[in-house]
């Protein structure tokens, strides 16, 4: 059985960030390599930390609701990766957490108005737009595809589909990018032909909760 | 990747825990690890400025050997090269906190930026308004004359430490002490060349990919790189082209007087610093720039890269007299001004 065709709860994003942290760990080599053509070749691995340990404090919190699970990933982010990376996508995270307040389920309006608000913190915190080659360029055509879905009104399962599509597409576009912010910009026009691993990180979270919300209960 | 083992650690995962252990335990005189925080193991008098500054770990003696009398009151090591976190910064903060308000000392990297911002935010919602934050530049390879904001931290903010520290611990409030910061980093460039990079002691990839018999000009302290390749000649040639840029961009004049510093990026022995700094020295003494103090060695490294950064800061009376203040740290020391006794 498929997750609820109307509402994510909590007990989906505790799968949705244990399904994060294993897609990430699987990865991990892959965006430290490409994290290491333009930066210090970390990225993956620091991911990879900050998702871990929000993968074992939603352990002993299943039955926390949407927004307590993404403030827990949050705090992961802030507090055990740091970084520009970490602070980036632990505002992600803490911003969808406050936009979620305490409903105990999201349907694809409360998704999609969720993730348009954690982008939007992250676009200022982090002074970059569409075309800076970092995580921005993944996560603003996901924000677009999820409004996209939600004035359809497809089903949750159809919309992050479509979301980690687009997400997908975003981190593939930004291999022909220069890099005008962040660590990279130093590398100029030898950042150019490398995906940015930001976007690849962004890209890799939403495909792992669309494969999650189709994966059968019994294997969860 | 199979990676050779090249380094004395036991597991990467722990490499910043197990080096924060064994470097405040040798040097408990002076340090101590508190709730992962280095912090000064002598009592500061109440009513002093806190300095703190949070980095990524990888580039010691910075910062946990830039903790004690006339230096920093606390530094918040992050991850290997990663700026800590908002809430490490936090705790850092809190523990600097001797009642005169909290300078933040931030090198202009993105991470610790971004977190440093946040860290901010979070104190002054809490209702302090006794904390500032400075974020400072120094390298002139990393953005072009009059986009100084946009230039990275590098070596050079060695004077910036050592100059503010002296400065809040004679008693200089918190605004003087920002403005000194500034005044300080104002006042110096510096710009770095790396021969062979490292690698990374976490992930074991290497940071930059160098040809051999190559020195890139222009390297951050990350090995990103925005600069130049040149074929190695000789120390002197290497200098004539760093040493005019570093002095023509901040404006160095005849007359000018100056604190010279060749720091050891990591492998360089200091017969390449000698070597290095006697070529500097004469450039400068052509230009008729006088060297007030200078200082060789490893301050800022990147583990065991081949490179170096020189860095010169323009230095008035009182930044002279503050540059040669006593300061006890357990990577750096300055036992004052040489006395009569002492001098030879």
């Amino acid at each position: 059985m498929n997750v609820s065709t109307e509402v994510l709860t909590g007990a989906d994003w505790c799968r949705f960030i244990v399904a994060a942290a294993d897609a990430i760990d699987a990865h991990s080599d892959e965006l430290s390599h490409l994290d290491s053509l333009t930066g210090d070749g970390d990225h993956g691995a620091n991911v990879a930390t900050a998702l871990g340990h929000a993968r074992s404090q939603i352990a002993h919190h299943d039955d926390a609701s949407p927004g307590t699970v993404l403030a827990m990933t949050a705090d992961s982010f802030l507090d055990h990766m740091g970084g520009a990376a970490g602070a980036l996508f632990g505002s992600f995270f803490a911003a969808a957490a406050a936009s979620l307040g305490d409903t105990d389920a999201v349907d694809v309006r409360q998704f999609a108005d969720a993730i348009a608000i954690g982008t939007a913190v992250v676009t200022k915190r982090g002074k970059a737009s569409a075309g800076d080659k970092t995580m921005i360029d993944a996560l603003i055509p996901a924000v677009v595809a999820s409004r996209r879905a939600a004035d359809q009104g497809v089903s949750v399962d159809e919309m992050l589909q479509l979301t980690a599509q687009a997400a997908r597409d975003g981190a593939t576009a930004t291999t022909r990018m220069r890099a005008s912010v962040g660590r990279a910009r130093y590398t100029g026009d030898k950042s150019v032909g490398i995906q940015d691993p930001g976007a690849t990180s962004v890209a890799l979270i939403f495909e792992s909760w669309a494969e999650a919300a189709r994966r059968p209960e019994a294997d969860r | 990747m199979s990676v050779r083992t090249t380094r004395f650690i036991n597991d990467p995962q722990t490499i910043v825990a197990d080096m924060l252990d064994g470097y405040c335990a040798a040097h408990e005189d002076i340090i101590r690890l508190h709730d992962g925080l280095v912090v000064r193991a002598t009592s500061k008098r109440p009513g002093k400025v806190g300095l703190v500054i949070g980095n990524g770990s990888g580039h010691e003696p910075a910062m946990i050997g830039w903790v004690g009398p006339g230096l920093f009151d606390v530094n918040v090591p992050g991850p290997v090269f990663t700026a800590p976190g908002p809430s490490r910064l936090v705790a850092g903060i809190t523990a600097g906190d001797r009642g005169a308000g909290v300078l933040l000392c931030v090198s202009n990297h993105a991470g610790d930026v971004l977190n440093a911002e946040m860290a901010l935010e979070r104190v002054r919602q809490a209702g302090r308004d006794d904390v500032e934050m400075v974020i400072l530049y120094d390298d002139i390879a990393s953005a072009p004359k009059g986009q100084e904001p946009d230039r990275r931290g590098a070596a050079g903010l060695f004077f910036v430490w050592k100059i503010v520290g002296a400065y809040a611990e004679e008693g200089a409030s918190l605004l003087a002490s920002k403005a000194m910061a500034e005044r300080v980093r104002d006042a110096t460039r510096s710009l770095s060349a790396t021969l062979r990079s490292c690698t990374h002691p976490v992930t074991g990839l290497p940071l930059a990919d160098i040809p051999e018999g190559e020195v890139v000009i222009g390297v951050g302290v990350h090995g990103e790189s925005h600069g130049n390749t040149n074929s190695v000649t000789t120390a002197d040639s290497i200098m004539d082209i760093m040493v005019p840029q570093v002095v023509d961009d901040l404006g160095c004049r005849s007359g000018d007087e100056v604190c010279l510093l060749i720091n050891n990026a990591g492998s360089l022995t200091v017969m390449e610093l000698s070597i290095l700094y006697r070529r500097a020295a004469q450039i400068l003494a052509e230009r008729n720039i006088q060297v007030h103090r200078a200082w060789l060695g490893p301050y800022a490294t990147t583990q065991d890269t081949a490179g170096f950064t020189v860095a010169i800061c323009r230095v008035d009376a009182e930044m002279k007299r503050l540059y040669d203040a006593p300061a006890h740290g357990a990577g750096i020391q300055f036992a004052g001004p040489a006395s009569d006794g002492e001098a030879s």
